[in-house]
């Protein structure tokens, strides 16, 4: 019988990982090929019918061109990921009335063979809101799935009663109105609610839109540096009784307003509190330091991670956190715009170093201007890789076809050396694809333990990637539960695979305005188990759940890890 | 003083990102880079002396996007070409043209027609190099400047620019070989010691690299350098002085000096382009040149409020406080809520000695955008002016949690907070401000007195003496020496 092993202490618990158990070291070696494509858009024969409609209206309205998001939520609990789309509509319209807003939010159920059902009414998250971005969580415990929704105008929480959502915003008082963007469940207080941190954009109406030029000398959007003001991010506390109370001043999040448009949380200095990663555009990223007592300061610039080598406030969209250099700690990655490259920040300890240049991510991301983002392992080699959607926010003389602001996607492969390299095709499809992309959303549509991804486009339909790398290494798909059977988000499992020890967060609030897979995915190459597996808990508390057998769906619950007589010694 | 403009390593362009789009599907750039390349080396070893290019220059994909005068240059530089496809120079113009406006797919293809007949143009090299790292085409880049460089090894642009490509390439050794060359062929271009310093802390030589920063920091005055210094104290392990420049040294880098890419930079196009243009000129003091820009920009761009920004200015330098003035009523008309207009309403009206309505301004700064430091300094200036402490440490405190990074300005803020009592804050920024400028005696001074009002007598007398040790004969610290030297009586701790 396996019991509860809170009190492990952290100087036993590495030795008795390190168990040496029968399984072969595992060669790291890449198992996919580069050249051949690794992702097919099988939107059609799934059933998927969705495009983000911006509601060009020629005004140049800057919405337009900023959003839209997706989720990924078992919402059914039926044990697959279903699909939430973000719809836009018309801005103005929307603004005024939601209600008068032709365009909702729409939901398919996976109803497993890569095939998808429109749910009626979305089971009651069909919100008329101009859409942005969306997260996912179980903030009432209740053991579904429910979302938050950020729009250009009021944002939306949808409570899930067994399948059915119900707007609860009001009530729950996270109805805030401003232009809502980067969001994400967190639970920042360690008190078993999650929490709310929701990212804000600009104070924009349709009465402070300016006129601007594109560097080519026509009208085309503005960047957010036009207008006056950004609006503080809020951070929201969950109470325990379904209801939020507005903490942002209490917190110190209102010490900055600054454009955000990605979110990670994560735990990164490693002392029991969940720090909060925010990509901005145009102006420092920001990372919260949780102070452990209910308020943040924002550590970025010291901490290294708020600007780039070249001092460069960059304009920040998709953000991305992992441990790729085998050290314990989460390491960050935070695209931006057409001539700034990502921005690759190591982290080592109590600071980040930029690495961007050293992994060779540098020059081959600075073309393009990328929002959507994943730092996962496509190809199940047990190096991450990264995946970026792309699109312009100003139009391009030279871009052909009828969308002037169309890119292809980037697809960089990870490899042992910590250098990313390009795949075969732009994007790692069959054909080479362009569109205006915005959203990506990552995570295992068909449960074969390749990552597959969502991305959202402007006025275009959504592509719906299989992943379809060939010869793929072995994985395991990991449901990380707390106590309660709810997702332990923000804490992170390890293991190891050969010499290495890989270590991964529990997280869905990742890319850009993404909710993504609530399990974590984690490539084995050749190895046959990811081994000597741990969790560490949002307390900081460590428990360990031995060797897990490569390529199936493995559930680790707090307290059902193995008992520290129950563990095998190395010496054993 | 260092000369630390010009152009930056970026282009400074956002927003657009071409790709270059190969109007023979299996003829891509890099193919036909290679061929290029091939065909150069021939030329080069006298196999031809080849005839101008006659191939029609290219044309950028989607013409239909373009407008106003970036439209109007290149359909013009186009239509010359169709009628004289042997002119070189006009094609290097039309290169310039793409390349200026974001258009760098084909202003390489246009440099590689330019540079077939003539292939020992190392400035035409040096082109062809910035527009294929516009690109993103870095190994390609790295060669075109390596031929540039062969040809005239002279241009210390070429050098540095390389070197901070090989840093975006994560090849630091490389880039130190082709700083260090930059810096001993010219050691006036602070390109070279950034690019230097960078180098030398990716390969972890972190001491190496302060040394170079810090004899920058004797020729150039620039918050970069103090960024650069946090960064490299950080990875050092010395974590106070890297929060000291953290706090004083946020900013982007600057651009520095490059004779050739001015002709790129003179060929930009469009508002942007003609605001950077005024800016430039201003700065070289060339008035009457940038006023007739501005004149021009404004018959074009009538409702932009940046232009007339940039007219006050011009007035500002002239001495002309009512016309400086006059002109920001302008900007105001067409956006009432600028926080920027009223920030340098503000200014002005305090020039004109008109503390009430300057103060107005600056509130109604705060007002337009309250996340804005500067206003909150200027009301801190006016409080100051007029000996209102309590208001003037106030705006300063807001203004400081907004986010000042200026030296200058802390320093005044240590001062006040001294003045009102706050000995702790005020030594931790008067602290601050001697670790990223020990030359400043009043610095030292500050923070004499804000240790010795806490009865840190032994380390306020260290600050003093390190002080005059670097202004022996400043007056003010050698009055504090005399106080501290006499032997403390009941509340002569009190500044």
């Amino acid at each position: 019988m396996r019991t509860l092993v809170l009190l492990l202490s952290s100087v036993l618990l590495p030795l008795s990982c390190d168990d040496g158990a029968a399984i072969e070291p595992p060669v790291s070696k890449t198992t996919a090929s580069a050249a051949s494509p690794w992702l097919q858009d099988v939107a059609q024969e799934s059933g998927i019918e969705f495009t983000w409609h911006s509601g060009d209206s020629g005004d140049y309205y800057i919405p337009e061109i900023i959003g839209g998001g997706v989720a990924m939520l078992d919402f059914d609990n039926d044990g697959d990921l279903d699909l939430y789309f973000i719809q836009g509509g018309k801005v103005e319209v929307a603004m005024e009335d939601p209600d008068d807003n032709a365009s909702a939010n729409r939901l398919y159920r996976n109803e497993g063979n890569w095939r998808f059902i429109e749910v009626e009414d979305a089971a009651g998250a069909d919100d008329h809101g101009y859409g942005m971005g969306v997260t996912t969580g179980d903030y009432d415990n209740d053991g579904d799935i429910d979302l938050y929704v950020t729009n250009v105008g009021r944002n939306t929480l949808l409570r899930n009663e067994g399948g059915h959502f119900i707007d609860v915003t009001e009530s729950a008082g996270v109805g805030d109105t401003a232009w809502g963007s980067a969001t994400a469940f967190l639970d920042y207080d360690a008190d078993g609610h999650l929490d709310l941190y929701l990212g804000n954009y600009l104070a924009w109406s349709p009465e402070t839109e300016i006129t601007c030029y594109s560097g080519l000398g026509g009208e085309d959007y503005c960047a957010p540096g036009n207008y006056p003001l950004a609006t503080a991010d809020r951070l929201y506390r969950n109470r325990g009784d379904g209801t939020f109370e507005d903490v942002t001043a209490l917190a110190g999040i209102d010490s900055h307003n600054r454009p955000a448009l990605g979110i990670v949380a994560a735990d990164f200095d490693q002392d029991g509190w969940l720090d909060i990663f925010i990509a901005n555009d145009g102006k420092p990223d920001i990372l919260w330091h949780n102070q452990g007592d209910g308020r943040f300061v924002d550590i970025g610039l010291r901490a290294g991670c708020a600007i780039d080598d070249d001092g460069k406030e960059k304009a920040g969209m998709g953000v991305g956190t992992t441990d790729i250099d085998d050290d314990g700690d989460l390491d960050l990655v935070v695209c931006n715009l057409t001539n700034e490259s990502d921005s690759m920040f190591l982290n080592e300890g109590s600071y980040f170093i930029d690495t961007t240049a050293k992994h060779g991510v540098k020059m081959a991301t600075r073309p393009y201007t990328r929002f959507g983002l994943g730092w996962v392992d496509l190809d199940n080699d047990g190096w991450v890789d990264l995946y970026e959607a792309t699109g312009q926010v100003q139009r391009g003389a030279n871009t052909p076809g009828d969308d002037p602001y169309a890119q292809e996607n980037v697809l960089l492969k990870g490899t042992p050396g910590g250098r990313f390299e390009k795949v075969g095709v732009q994007g790692g499809t069959t054909e080479t694809i362009r569109l205006t992309s915005r959203a990506a959303a990552f995570g295992d549509l068909d449960q074969d333990g390749r990552l597959d991804i969502i991305v959202i486009n402007r006025d275009a339909p959504a592509n719906v990637y299989k992943n379809i790398v060939d010869k793929p290494g072995n994985w395991c798909l990991l449901r990380v539960l707390d106590e309660h059977g709810r997702d332990a988000l923000g804490a992170t499992v390890s293991g190891k695979v050969g010499s290495r020890r890989l270590t991964r967060p529990v997280q869905t609030a990742h890319s850009y305005f993404a909710a993504n897979d609530h399990r974590v995915h984690v490539g084995l190459g050749e190895a046959p188990a990811f081994q000597s597996v741990q969790v560490e808990w949002l307390d900081g508390t460590q428990e360990p759940f031995g060797d897990l057998p490569a390529n199936q769906i493995h559930t680790l619950q707090r307290g059902q890890g193995i008992a520290f007589g129950d563990y095998p010694m190395p010496l054993d | 003083m260092l000369a630390i403009e010009g152009m930056v390593t970026d282009l400074g362009t956002t927003y657009v990102a071409p790709v270059f789009l190969a109007r023979h599907p299996k003829y891509d750039l890099s193919m036909r880079r290679m061929a290029f390349l091939l065909l150069c080396s021939a030329l080069s070893i006298g196999c031809s002396d080849s005839p101008g290019d006659q191939s029609p220059p290219p044309r950028p994909a989607n013409l239909a996007v373009m407008d106003g005068e970036v439209r109007t240059s290149v359909e013009a530089q186009l239509t010359h070409i169709e009628a004289h496809p042997g002119d070189v120079d006009a094609r290097a113009q039309l290169a310039r043209l793409y390349q200026a406006n974001n258009l760098p797919a084909e202003s390489i293809a246009t440099w590689v027609q330019v540079l077939e007949p003539n292939p020992d143009s190392a400035k035409h090299w040096y082109f062809l190099a910035l527009a294929y790292y516009q690109n993103g085409d870095y190994e390609a880049a790295r060669d075109a400047a390596a031929r540039s460089r062969s040809l005239d090894p002279r241009q210390p642009a070429s050098w540095w620019r390389a070197a901070f490509w090989e840093l975006d390439m994560g090849r630091p050794a490389e880039a130190e070989v082709l700083a260090r060359q930059a810096i001993q062929l010219d050691p006036n271009n602070a390109g070279g010691y950034v690019a230097l310093s960078r180098a030398l802390v990716a390969q972890d030589r972190t001491q190496e690299a302060i040394q170079v920063l810090n004899q920058l920091r004797n020729m150039a005055s620039h918050p970069y350098i103090l960024y650069l210094l946090g960064q490299a104290y950080q990875r050092a392990g010395q974590t106070e002085q890297a929060e000291a420049y953290f706090a004083n040294g946020q900013a982007q880098q600057p651009r520095y000096p490059d004779a050739w890419n001015l002709e790129i930079i003179a060929a930009q196009r469009g508002l942007d382009a003609t605001l950077d243009r005024i800016d430039q000129l201003c700065e070289d003091g060339r008035l009457d040149e940038a006023a007739t820009v501005i004149a021009q920009a404004r018959k074009t761009w009538p409702t932009d409020v940046n232009i007339l920004h940039r007219r006050s200015e011009l007035f500002r330098k002239r001495g002309n406080t009512n016309r400086w003035i006059m002109e920001l009523k302008k900007a105001l008309r067409l956006d009432p809520d600028n926080a920027v207009t009223h920030l340098n309403l503000s200014l002005a009206y305090l020039q004109d000695n008109n503390q009430s309505l300057s103060m107005n301004h600056a509130i109604a700064s705060t007002k337009a955008n309250p996340m804005f430091p500067d206003p909150h300094l200027q009301m801190g200036r006016l409080f100051l002016l007029n000996n209102d402490l309590p208001n003037a440490v106030q705006s300063l405190d807001e203004a400081f949690r907004l986010g000042v990074q200026i030296p200058r300005e802390r320093l005044q803020y240590a001062h006040v907070l001294l003045r009102v009592g706050r000995f702790q804050e005020a030594e931790q920024h008067a602290q601050q401000v001697t670790t990223v400028d020990s030359q400043n005696p009043l610095a030292w001074g500050v923070l004499a007195e804000t240790r010795y009002a806490q009865g840190k007598h032994r380390s306020a007398i260290e600050a003093l003496r390190l002080g005059i040790q670097v202004d022996p004969g400043n007056e003010s610290l050698l009055r504090l020496q005399r106080r501290f030297s006499q032997p403390p009586s009941s509340g002569q701790t009190r500044p």
